[in-house]
């Protein structure tokens, strides 16, 4: 399971990246913004991307509108990060069929529940301990 | 919307994007649950104050901005 963490601040990914290791997810890449994303995406495979909104050059719904348009990226699952007053910006991911949204700040189980419930789930026991064959087979389909 | 109603949507949305972070950042239980160091931790919370700083300056442009209708 390869997530891709897309923030331009350095310390929510850092957040974001640990409450996912202590999940036991492993494989995981940051991105500073929608446009490094982007790229990224082109160039390797990605099962989630965990986005948020505001960022410089190409935000999070551009990001997610483009990735949308690419035939190969767009069955990409996309959890986006957003604040309680971006409801505008919540509607408009509906509208680019993002897969989930969440709420800052959250916690790590809020994080746990939200990738549940995209039928997104931690390899069982210690981090890292699960092969790649079997976390794949425990997840089910969104 | 009024575009100034938008605006100030838009410098609300900014501003608790910048808290928000901040908060889930020193909310954390325990803050050094993700940061195997003394140092390392400092070493966020020091590049956490300088975000907030950069936000704070960015959304001051942006209020300067639109006063002064540029």
């Amino acid at each position: 399971m390869n997530i891709l963490i897309v923030d331009d601040q350095s310390t929510m990914r850092s957040l974001i990246r640990g409450m996912l290791g202590k999940m036991g997810f492993t494989s995981l890449e940051e991105a500073e913004d929608g446009d490094v994303a982007l790229n990224k995406m082109k160039q390797g495979a990605y099962d989630l991307v965990i986005s948020d909104v505001h960022m410089p050059r190409l935000n999070g719904l551009e990001f997610l509108k483009q990735a949308r348009s690419i035939e190969t990226l767009r069955h990409v699952p996309f959890l986006m990060v957003t604040t309680e007053s971006s409801k505008s910006a919540v509607l408009e991911a509906i509208k680019l069929k993002v897969n989930g949204y969440i709420v800052k700040p959250f916690t790590p189980e809020t994080l746990q529940d939200k990738l549940s419930r995209m039928g997104i789930s931690p390899p069982q026991g210690p981090a890292g301990d699960a092969p790649e064959e079997t976390q794949r087979s425990r997840e089910e389909p969104a | 919307m009024r575009p100034e109603k938008q605006f100030v949507q838009h410098l609300r949305s900014r501003f608790l994007d910048a808290v928000n972070n901040h908060l889930m950042q020193i909310q954390t239980p325990n803050l050094g649950e993700y940061y195997e160091t003394k140092e390392a931790l400092i070493e966020m919370l020091s590049t956490e104050a300088g975000y907030l700083q950069q936000k704070r300056d960015a959304i001051l442009s942006e209020i300067n901005a639109y006063l002064s209708g540029t």
